[in-house]
């Protein structure tokens, strides 16, 4: 059997400001091109455990990416895999042109600038922003931020998406292209989302947090409603 | 439709946008230490500082109400220090001289200043964000360096938005008709606004760690080849520079 592209195995993640912990003996996996939904209301740990998966927490027990495990000397590489959308669009475009912000995993990567520039217009397009490449972003809608930041994450066609609220900000035509679009990917994907009808087209899976705990871990959509409910 | 200051970048369209973003950065940089080095209260020096602004200025063009609203806003910040010159103590001189000299400080100031602030606003206008970032990266400057000056520009009009949005809420919430209600928002405010750019200050170092931001150099995606009219430019420019130390150096008046 393959590795998983994500495991955690009794994650804890406690904050200094607060004694009580966020997120609370976590274990899962998430099967390689599994797409799976991160639900729970709002403060029940979803985004701290995206954000504990890449190290930008600190946390307690394992998290694995693949065959390696989350720790300092790892976290390079782990991130180079991990396609990442965080839930304020605009925290993570770091660049003044919508194209330069795309491209910036492939520059990193040290790819030919033919290459990244035909991988970025291609990724803009697939989102249906094509348009906006040599756009400043500061003149963007909180819609198009927002497709901006996905196709960063996915522009170099990572094996595993960590999405926090993907669709948020999206109109339903937006919400279509970026459903047919996630679909249509190799990678496996963990979707913090509160939009259900965006997570059941989707995904396979769900995983509700309660407090900062795994409530319910499967595949049956009338159980998550009803506990959503 | 009102132009905000981040507009101003890029702005330009003289032929100075021709030359690539490191070129345009240079030139400035070399027009505003010319400014600064050539003496502001000798005829000559008067007249490098006044041809080296004119001209950069007619390099990059930038729309004529912006440098009329800089060089506004450079009278108000400059011509006050006149006024400071009833305070000045003659200083073991006669009054008379005591003015003089009084004057020709302030004037220095006020020259200085002016040319600094049209100068810095045209290099500005003559380089979008982008070409910055391009003309930085194009530089012998360390990586970390331009990762930083690039974001802190980025930053600020994302900040620049941030604040609109709350003074549009304190409108909408009654917070801008005055009285208590206003005094009391007004209170809060830093309460509130400072901690939410705290709080996207933490959440922007994230992304640019987990980005890579400020990891080894930092790359650029367009070719930026310098060309025989970026040297010329260059040359002139440190010709002028060169002329302004000459004439500082030798005391010519």
């Amino acid at each position: 059997m393959s590795e998983p592209a994500l495991a955690f195995r009794n994650v804890s993640v406690c904050y200094e400001s607060s004694a009580a912990r966020t997120l609370s003996d976590v274990s899962f996996s998430v099967a390689a091109g599994e797409r799976v939904a991160l639900l729970g209301l709002n403060g029940s740990g979803k985004t701290t455990l995206l954000k504990s998966a890449v190290g930008l927490v600190p946390h307690e027990g394992e998290i694995r990416v693949g065959d390696t495990v989350l720790a300092r000397q790892t976290l390079p590489k782990i991130r180079e895999r991990i396609g990442f959308l965080f839930n304020v669009p605009e925290d993570q475009i770091l660049f003044p042109r919508v194209a330069d912000d795309v491209a910036f995993a492939l520059v990193r990567q040290g790819r030919p600038r033919d290459e990244i520039s035909a991988r970025a217009t291609e990724v803009l397009h697939s989102l249906g922003i094509g348009h906006l490449a040599e756009s400043p972003v500061h003149h963007l809608s909180h819609g198009q931020k927002q497709r901006v930041a996905l196709a960063g994450a996915l522009v170099a066609v990572p094996k595993l998406l960590l999405l926090d609220e993907p669709s948020a900000g999206l109109d339903p035509p937006g919400k279509n292209v970026l459903a047919h679009l996630l679909a249509g990917l190799d990678a496996a994907m963990l979707i913090a989302t509160h939009d259900l009808a965006f997570a059941t087209r989707l995904c396979t899976r769900f995983i509700m947090l309660e407090r900062g705990r795994v409530a319910f871990d499967g595949t049956d959509t009338a159980e998550v409603l009803r506990d959503w409910e | 439709m009102r132009t905000h200051w981040h507009d101003l970048w890029g702005c330009s369209r003289g032929p100075v946008v021709r030359l690539v973003p490191q070129t345009r950065l240079l030139l400035g940089g070399a027009a505003f230490a010319t400014c600064m080095i050539a003496p502001a209260t000798t005829l000559t020096g008067g007249l490098v500082i006044a041809v080296t602004v004119a001209a950069w200025l007619a390099a990059s063009r930038p729309p004529m109400k912006t440098v009329f609203g800089f060089a506004l806003l450079g009278l108000l910040l400059f011509v006050p220090t006149l006024l400071l010159l009833p305070l000045m103590p003659p200083n073991g001189v006669r009054a008379a001289a005591g003015w003089k000299h009084g004057f020709v400080a302030s004037a220095n100031l006020l020259v200085r200043g002016m040319s600094g602030v049209l100068i810095s606003m045209a290099t500005i206008a003559s380089v979008s964000v982008s070409d910055l970032r391009e003309g930085l990266t194009r530089l012998p400057l360390p990586g970390i360096v331009s990762a930083i000056v690039v974001q802190i520009v980025h930053q600020t009009a994302t900040l620049f938005y941030e604040t609109k949005r709350v003074a549009s809420a304190m409108a909408v919430r009654g917070a801008s008709g005055g009285g208590r209600a206003a005094w009391q928002v007004l209170w809060s405010l830093p309460r509130v606004w400072l901690p939410r750019i705290v709080d996207r200050a933490d959440r922007v170092a994230d992304a640019m760690e987990l980005r890579g931001y400020c990891e080894g150099e930092a790359l650029s995606l367009r070719s930026s080849r310098m060309r025989a009219a970026d040297w010329a430019a260059l040359a002139l420019a440190l010709a002028v520079l060169g002329l302004a130390v000459v004439i500082r150096g030798r005391g010519v008046t």
